[in-house]
């Protein structure tokens, strides 16, 4: 990475102010130095996010599901920081506990289309000919049908679950990494380094492995960290249509679907929970942008 | 190329794409473990009852040519039979059609109202508080999910402050527009900041063009520059990220049509999971890949109308 973090500084160089002062954007440096600081505010944010996720236990004030039925549906206060549901369990505690469950959800849910599409692709691209016809139609399929209606008639082929919700994620999300994938492996694949080790005599497989893949990851972890927000937000949408985990167990999406029921008298129940996601949300973009552009090289954007 | 030309060209590229929509479609029900018809009916199912459905569905032959009769149908618009509703399935989506139309549509208007001044204001001032101010929003809001946002919308400005009904659809064009006017105004405040960003990124660059130099340096006034020189070239740049996010924005219409109770495509595969209507499931899953398949094709045909530069090889 330290020939992007070079590049990245070469790039941003002073420009030409051939413009006149009006137009040329004036934020130039006081932006770089915000995007360092977005990626460390992000990643300061995703740290504290995860230990408290560790540490639910002995953190949260409550048990997460233990019931109180004669403390149900009571206003955030002193006592209950995010108030009560209706069974009288601590919302709080309850955000506090999902938040393992859910940041493990997203995880997973990232790492493998990343890893599937990313291996198809390069195959696809490498192989070219028939292999790559039929591997691009077929990424052609896939996103053609909306990431979320996919996803919805996978679960409903294989029942809810957090398995299910794993399957349909990566069956709705490789596709983009192939495409990525393949176009930088058809680059490399003329490239003199790969020609050079093919003259050395190496398998396609270690050409493939050893020099290619080292050269086309990076446009792939940029997306991979970028999409981890749309990702976590997907899992936590699909949990609030009841396609994810099944009750007692907290996530934020059942605890939103259940507060649903309750929104004329119990804004707490849906609207602090999803706080927690917005924090999440807002963590991941932050250090999204901040890492891409890092990678990437420019200030712009 | 002329447009006719080009038209039947990429319509011949579609052909694939359209084939591998319907075996995705058809292998929904197929990969069903265990006996797709008992789950498809529940434990209750009669024998009878199960034998027709195994018959009406084909299970009893081979794959191929399931597929190929499958394939026949849908060519003559035929989907199935709803198990919920018992009437074809093409007669409840085209019901449903409509709503979620006139949603994806209010959505995109409201949202380009939104972002198309933010980015104006926010790409002539790069660097200042207000486009600072912007682009803070503008990430807040994209780490809001879709559903939450519109509870909470909902919990304002239908709950607390009873302005807007909570749920429903209305009967005409006025009550269409107001019962959608919260939903579609969620999705826009989703799709508002991605246009934004976009917007903003490419008026910056076009500002810094050799035409708009030129343009300067003969003395236009400001207002014309931007407006004929400028925000043309933002227009393709609108038009590239809508047809990108249409599928993304047809999806995200699902669960807000199940927030807010809209009787669209959404709520119907929503409500089709809970009473394993799988035939409807197929049946929306295909009509949702067809329209994200037309409509990446009209914005394909909008550029070379919007943008002369643009020829078709």
């Amino acid at each position: 990475m330290s020939e992007a973090a070079a590049a990245a500084k070469s790039e941003a160089g002073p420009r030409p102010e051939i413009l006149g002062p009006r137009f040329v954007p004036n934020g130039i440096f006081v932006r770089r130095i915000g995007r360092h600081g977005a990626l460390l505010a992000g990643g300061g944010m995703l740290v504290a996010i995860l230990l408290a996720s560790i540490f639910a236990s002995s953190i949260s004030p409550y048990d997460p599901i233990a019931q109180n039925l004669r403390n149900t549906l009571q206003p955030p206060g002193w006592a209950h920081p995010f108030g009560t549901d209706n069974f009288g369990r601590d919302v709080f505690s309850r955000v506090l506990h999902a938040a393992r469950v859910d940041i493990a959800i997203g995880f997973f849910c990232v790492l493998f289309p990343w890893i599937i599409g990313s291996v198809v692709g390069g195959l696809a691209g490498y192989l070219g000919g028939f292999v790559d016809t039929l591997v691009m139609r077929t990424v052609d399929t896939f996103t053609a049908f909306p990431f979320l209606v996919m996803a919805i008639g996978v679960i409903a082929v294989l029942g809810p679950g957090v398995t299910s919700m794993l399957i349909a994620l990566t069956l709705s999300g490789w596709s983009i990494y192939a495409r990525i994938v393949r176009a930088e492996v058809l680059v490399a694949r003329k490239s003199d380094y790969v020609l050079a080790a093919r003259a050395m005599g190496y398998s396609n497989a270690r050409i493939l492995l050893r020099h290619i893949l080292p050269n086309v990851v990076t446009p792939t972890v940029i997306f991979a960290v970028t999409s981890m927000v749309l990702v976590i937000l997907s899992t936590v949408t699909l949990s609030f249509l009841g396609l994810g985990l099944a009750p007692p167990t907290p996530t934020w999406g059942t605890m939103i679907a259940e507060g649903r029921n309750f929104i004329f008298m119990a804004w707490w129940m849906v609207t602090l929970p999803g706080l927690a996601i917005v924090v999440v949300g807002l963590a991941l973009s932050l250090l999204g942008d901040g890492l891409a552009d890092l990678l990437r090289g420019q200030g712009s954007r | 190329m002329t447009l006719p030309t080009l038209l039947a060209r990429r319509l011949a590229q579609l052909v694939p794409v359209l084939f591998g929509i319907v075996v995705v479609v058809f292998l929904f029900v197929r990969l069903i473990p265990g006996d797709p018809a008992i789950v498809m009916l529940g434990a209750y199912a009669t024998d009878q009852g199960l034998a027709a459905l195994r018959n009406e569905l084909g299970l009893d032959l081979p794959v191929w040519e399931q597929l190929a009769i499958f394939f026949g149908k849908v060519l003559q618009g035929n989907l199935g039979t709803s198990l919920f509703f018992r009437r074809p399935v093409i007669e409840v989506v085209l019901e449903r059609l409509p709503a979620t139309a006139a949603l994806t549509l209010y959505a995109v208007v409201l949202s380009l109202l939104l972002s198309v001044p933010l980015a104006i204001l926010s790409a002539l001032r790069a660097g200042s508080f207000v486009d600072q101010a912007v682009r803070g929003v503008t990430t807040l809001a994209l780490a809001m999910p879709y559903f939450w946002l519109g509870l909470n919308l909902l919990i304002v400005f239908a709950v607390l402050l009873p302005i807007f009904p909570v749920a429903g659809y209305g009967e005409n064009l006025g009550e269409h527009l107001w019962h959608l006017f919260l939903p579609a105004l969620t999705i826009a405040l989703h799709l508002g900041p991605t246009l934004m960003r976009t917007l903003r990124a490419t008026i910056i660059e076009v500002l810094q063009a050799p035409h708009v130099e030129f343009a300067r340096t003969k003395g236009l006034p400001r207002g014309k520059l931007i407006r004929r020189h400028v925000l043309r070239n933002g227009l393709m740049a609108t038009v590239t990220i809508l047809g990108v996010n249409i599928g993304w924005l047809m999806g995200g219409s699902v669960v807000i049509e199940y927030v807010f109770n809209i009787p669209g495509l959404g709520s119907l595969i929503i409500s089709s999971i809970d009473s394993r209507d799988y035939p409807v499931i197929q049946g929306v899953a295909l009509v949702f890949g067809l329209l994200v398949i037309l409509i990446n094709l009209a914005t394909d045909l909008v550029y070379g109308v919007l943008d002369p530069r643009v020829s078709y090889e």
